[in-house]
């Protein structure tokens, strides 16, 4: 290999300028304000529904006071409400944009 | 200066996006530069993936644990955005038209980066990675190890096929 051509290559190889716009440093830190927002509002939203099945399932339970023989009946609320639970939370690991 | 791994630490502790934003002053420019090797000039992709980075990078920062310098890792995780990318849109262009004869002469420096990137072209994905890493942002053959996932004799035959295609390009033109 011809040594001078190499050192010509290796010195255009180089980086030449260095990118210094605060631009895109800004537009990176809103974009993150934006998605943190996102997930705020998604972490609301899942709360008040969480809320809105559970209140009615509390009440049944300090109406009845014996929660073992209510089971029964609160099975599907149960069953809906860990589905909810567990497939919202896989759903939440798994996505990257996350 | 503050160091990364305080930088690093505070954003972890307390979510705090204005070490985040001189972590990223601090990186950006050869992170783009990297992304603008590989696109082969492509500045605009090449700023929309870097960017993409950078939000995966404040993501994944807890799961940083420091076995690589940040440079590194971050280096891996642009890569691993250019990879995606290039499975989506991306098309190799060729060489058309390309003034070999301005390589040699003098010109702005931000000239001289165009045309680098540009003639990148000539170069697969992967002799552009490892040519670009080890030239150009001065890495050791172990870290393009790390970034690219290759073995350490693919990358050094990668840099050194890279580096005589480039000069046989330059010389035969």
């Amino acid at each position: 290999m011809n040594t001078k051509n190499y050192s010509l290559l290796t010195s255009l190889l180089q980086y030449h300028t260095r990118l210094l716009d605060q631009q895109f440093v800004d537009n990176i830190i809103s974009n993150i304000k934006a998605k943190n927002k996102l997930r705020l509002q998604i972490m609301i939203m899942a709360i008040l529904i969480a809320c809105s099945v559970t209140i009615p399932l509390i009440v049944n339970i300090t109406e009845e006071f014996d929660f073992l023989s209510s089971m029964p009946v609160l099975s599907p609320y149960l069953i809906t409400l860990f589905l909810l639970s567990v497939l919202g939370f896989g759903a939440w690991l798994t996505n990257e944009d996350f | 200066m503050i160091d990364d791994n305080t930088l690093i630490a505070r954003v972890i502790s307390n979510g705090d996006q204005h070490a985040f934003a001189t972590l990223i002053k601090k990186h950006h420019s050869a992170i783009r530069q990297f992304l603008r090797r590989l696109t082969a000039g492509d500045q605009a992709s090449a700023d929309d993936i870097a960017q993409e980075a950078f939000i995966r990078i404040f993501q994944k920062l807890d799961s940083f644990v420091g076995k690589s310098t940040f440079s590194t890792w971050a280096h891996k995780i642009a890569y691993n955005c250019f990879l995606k990318y290039k499975q989506k849109v991306y098309h190799q262009h060729e060489l058309d038209g390309f003034d070999f004869s301005l390589l040699q002469a003098q010109v702005e420096d931000i000239e001289k980066d165009l045309m680098i990137e540009r003639l990148m072209n000539c170069l697969n994905i992967t002799e552009r990675t490892c040519i670009t890493l080890s030239v150009s942002a001065g890495m050791s053959h172990q870290e393009i190890c790390i970034i690219t996932k290759l073995p350490l004799g693919t990358v050094k035959s990668h840099i050194n096929r890279g580096k005589q295609k480039l000069l046989d390009k330059v010389n035969n033109q």
